[in-house]
């Protein structure tokens, strides 16, 4: 069963709009004439196989990578090849596949580099709003406050990637893109993650999410919408429960 | 040797080692914020030496000539970090972008060769050669003035890493460009300030050299040996390191060229850089890594 009408791909009232994106990492393409689109407060899973081209498709959409051809827009505004720095100022904010943290800065500074006004002193007035925003995530995950001095390297592979997204938490996004948070994570790390994951959606404001994830099971009841890809294209697209009724073996099949 | 001679020597040095670290911190600057290691530097000095001479003739008066020096400087160093930048969007990696550079510095020298000859040429700066006399020891006029400079110009580096959130943001870029980017930093701010940062460095160290000796279209080359030397002896990714390796190159340089010959002074140097590069391969003053300290919990 394959479902790659354009209403399902272009929702009305779409926060982010990624139309007939092709990009690469060299002069060849890995990802060819890819739609996607987001509506506000939605979470929206983005799976598929090993070299599908997930990663380059968010990555894309993140300004890291110049399209070939395509545009995405947001809110209306053509942001098609804009910097990270510029797409981050608009409130767009990504997790990137295994990163999202500098290993050789401590924790504290990870955190600064996104919130330049982060104090140690949660009550501190002068910048009372970044300080709010970040000890409501900082409050979620105190080992973080408790390991402020450490070099983010010297993490944990979860703790790490529980900086990465308490960063991209404390930016204050519209819509966040996290890629592959589960990766090479035990179930332990990943339950925390997931805890945070949850905790996050109901933080202040609801934002939009694109979840790049092969591990389906983990967002069960977590997501709005889902977008298959293979071989570069988005070749199948749909609403959660459609995916959670499919049968096991099919469900597997996808990532 | 006379204890009058030694102190003479101590602070010839010492003179000489602000030049050299002067020129190691333009280099240790830019390689933070582009991981390159700018070697077209050299070729800069020369050039800059050049229009100060060229204003010289033209008479226009000093504070123009400082104007136009700088401008000339910034161009210059901005052009070259354009082609950087252009060579790793185009995917070349950092050592090819540290022959390019030195392609530069031998394009550049080269054409200040076809344009000026290699006839040496007085700096023109009366005021530079200048000398005064405390306690018996002769200090420069010159050397006064680009150690005032230097150091001044030092004061607001460390002010401006340790006090804004430039320094912070610097480190990302030197560790780690693309999380940086994701992080949003803006890198080409953060790439053009440490280039025109080195650019005012060129020009006190263009004037110093030129004061020193002479203009020729290479005066730069073999300073930006002893600073690339200096560099990679601190250890990169510190400006300070850089500064302190470059201090005590130049009154190591000074006292091997008064008391062993100065046919030693370049074995010296490069003696010390290979003994680090053994024993210390980071560097003596190399960026620490920084294990988990006692953790402290902050007010939450």
């Amino acid at each position: 069963m394959e479902n790659t009408s354009l209403s399902a791909a272009s929702p009305e009232n779409a926060e982010l709009q990624v139309s007939g994106l092709t990009a690469g990492y060299t002069s060849v393409d890995v990802m060819r004439d890819a739609s996607l689109a987001v509506k506000p407060g939605e979470v929206v899973l983005l799976t598929g196989h090993n070299g599908a081209g997930k990663s380059c498709l968010v990555e894309t959409v993140f300004g890291l990578i110049s399209p070939t051809s395509g545009t995405v827009t947001w809110c209306g505004e053509d942001i098609t090849g804009l910097s990270p720095r510029a797409l981050l100022q608009r409130g767009l904010v990504l997790v990137p596949q295994g990163g999202g943290v500098v290993k050789n800065l401590t924790v504290w500074e990870n955190l600064q580099l996104i919130a330049p006004g982060l104090t140690p002193d949660r009550s501190d007035s002068a910048n009372s709003e970044t300080n709010q925003a970040a000890y409501r995530v900082l409050d979620q995950v105190p080992i973080l406050a408790e390991r402020r001095h450490q070099i983010a390297g010297s993490l944990s592979g979860g703790q790490m990637r529980l900086l990465a997204i308490a960063r991209a938490l404390i930016a204050q996004p519209k819509l966040l893109i996290i890629d592959e948070p589960f990766l090479g994570l035990s179930g332990t790390s990943g339950d925390l993650i997931l805890d945070l994951f949850d905790e996050m959606l109901k933080l202040g404001d609801r934002f939009s999410v694109i979840v790049v994830e092969q591990q389906l099971f983990r967002l069960t009841g977590r997501i709005d919408r889902y977008y298959v890809m293979n071989q570069g294209q988005i070749v199948r697209n749909g609403d959660a429960e459609e995916l959670w009724s499919l049968e096991t073996e099919e469900l597997w099949s996808l990532s | 040797m006379s204890y009058q001679l030694f102190l003479q020597v101590l602070a010839n040095g010492f003179f000489t080692g602000i030049l050299f670290g002067g020129i190691a911190v333009a280099l240790a600057i830019c390689n933070l914020a582009d991981r390159s290691l700018h070697v077209a530097i050299g070729s800069v000095i020369a050039l800059v030496s050049f229009f100060w001479l060229a204003i010289i003739r033209s008479e226009l008066p000093v504070v123009f000539g400082f104007i136009l020096l700088a401008g000339i400087s910034l161009i210059a160093n901005l052009a070259c970090l354009a082609v950087y930048r252009w060579l790793s969007r185009r995917g070349v990696n950092a050592e090819g972008i540290v022959v390019a550079s030195f392609g530069l510095l031998i394009a550049g020298n080269s054409a200040l060769e076809l344009i000026y000859g290699t006839e040496l040429e007085s700096m023109r700066a009366p005021w530079l050669q200048g000398k005064i006399k405390i306690g018996g020891i002769r200090f420069f006029y010159g050397d006064l003035i680009m150690s005032g400079v230097v150091l001044s110009m030092l004061a607001a580096l460390w002010a401006t890493l340790r006090f804004g959130g430039f320094s912070l943001q610097l480190r990302s870029v030197f560790h780690d460009a693309r999380e940086a980017a994701i992080a949003g930093v803006n890198i080409p701010r953060i790439q053009v300030l440490a280039y025109a940062f080195c650019s005012v460095l060129v020009i006190i160290i263009a004037l110093s050299i030129g004061s020193r000796s002479s203009v020729h279209p290479h005066m730069g080359f073999f300073p930006l040996l002893i600073g690339i030397a200096a560099l990679v002896t601190g250890g990169l990714g510190s400006v300070r390191s850089a500064f302190l390796s470059g201090v005590a190159m130049g009154i190591i340089w000074d006292f091997v060229g008064i008391y062993f010959g100065t046919v030693w002074q370049f074995a010296s140097v490069f003696g010390i850089l290979a003994v680090v590069l053994l024993t210390a391969p980071e560097g003596i003053f190399a960026l620490r890594v920084r294990w988990p300290r006692k953790a402290t919990k902050p007010n939450v």
